[in-house]
């Protein structure tokens, strides 16, 4: 029983071993965490200080550049099975195609003038609504 | 060895070795994380995109009746920004407990696991005094269609936080116990995924809901 025991320990720290070498070292997960700290300071920096669109794509690059390190070095992803971020890569392509689907076909990308999805500021007026056309009376023949 | 003494190590043996010999050389236990997060990937699509429809809807439509406070105009950036920074803090003693549970040392890796969950408690108190100021202030769940798709995304993310500290603590009280052994540090590794998972999503909640004008 123990022989068993002890054999599966030795089986799995070799295991473990093997994994170990894909896996960085805890400095390297130090700087790593270092990064992702400026990143996110870089990220209230440029909310603080950009306006616009210029802010929008900087944000967004940030955000992309945080998620890819979390998921590659702090997920493993990077060292792990190509079948595994295979199967998290279809997730986020369903997510993303099934809601910028629902995005377009709400009107999100485009100013509709229906106030239901794509609707005016509350600090700014409702655009005027339109009237109905003059009604056409025909002139009847013989007057 | 007598018959009686055998079956339940033979078990343990059999379980550690179909862990490593599937056909795709992953576990199945792994392999579940992964699909399973991945369609957390269309839970959290699914609110993101709801609050992005709606963000700048409060009470501009009058068929939409409620409070105009829009949950943008109160979000306190200071301080969302230092919980998110105890959160990303929270990856990294997950990744270091892993690391120790892959060496089999179970203490320092119940420190680093316990440490994880006390980050994310502290996270989720800020998410709780976050929510009590935003109802004073007057916006409530049912205050307009923007506070409910607000609440309803960060509410799932602290839903899930939750959840995952209670995994941290379950696998910590587990090693104390004498029922993790390193054949079983994988488990350690999964809880990690899930944890990360977590993290990954606030890294998009921050972005897109509190600093995206």
């Amino acid at each position: 029983m123990t022989d068993v025991l002890e054999r599966n320990d030795q089986i799995a720290e070799a295991d473990h071993d093997a994994h170990d070498d894909h896996h960085p070292s805890n400095a390297t997960y130090w700087k790593v965490g270092l990064f992702l700290a400026v990143v996110t300071a870089l990220e209230i920096v440029a909310y603080e200080m950009i306006e616009g669109p210029l802010a929008t794509a900087a944000l967004l690059i940030m955000m992309v550049v945080k998620f890819i390190v979390v998921v590659g070095m702090f997920m493993h992803l990077r060292f792990d099975n190509k079948l595994l971020r295979n199967l998290f890569l279809i997730g986020i392509f369903l997510a993303s195609t099934c809601y910028l689907g629902a995005f377009a076909a709400m009107g999100h990308f485009e100013d509709s003038g229906t106030n239901v999805i794509r609707d005016v500021p509350a600090d700014q007026p409702m655009p005027p609504q339109p009237t109905a056309p003059a009604p056409i009376i025909k002139e009847s023949k013989g007057h | 060895m007598s018959a009686a003494t055998i079956p339940a190590p033979i078990e343990d043996a059999h379980d550690d070795h179909d862990a490593h010999t599937t056909t795709t050389g992953i576990s199945n236990e792994k392999m579940a994380m992964w699909l399973f997060l991945g369609t957390e990937c269309l839970l959290f699509g699914g609110l993101i995109s709801t609050y992005l429809l709606y963000k700048n809807k409060p009470g501009s439509n009058p068929d939409l009746a409620g409070s105009p406070v829009k949950p943008s105009d109160i979000f306190d950036i200071p301080f969302t920004s230092a919980t998110s920074f105890v959160l990303l803090a929270s990856s990294l003693t997950m990744v270091f407990a892993v690391t120790e549970a892959m060496r089999g040392n179970q203490q320092k890796m119940r420190l680093w696991l316990v440490a994880t969950a006390g980050l994310g408690a502290l996270f989720l108190g800020g998410q709780v005094y976050e929510f009590t100021a935003f109802v004073k202030e007057g916006m409530g769940f049912t205050s307009n269609v923007a506070s409910s798709a607000f609440f309803t995304l960060t509410g799932f993310h602290g839903a899930h936080v939750t959840i995952g500290i209670l995994m941290l603590l379950v696998t910590a009280g587990l090693s104390w116990r004498g029922r993790l052994p390193a054949s079983k540090a994988e488990s350690v590794e999964i809880v990690g995924l899930y944890w990360h998972f977590v993290d990954v999503v606030w890294i998009l909640i921050f972005t897109v809901v509190y600093l995206m004008k």
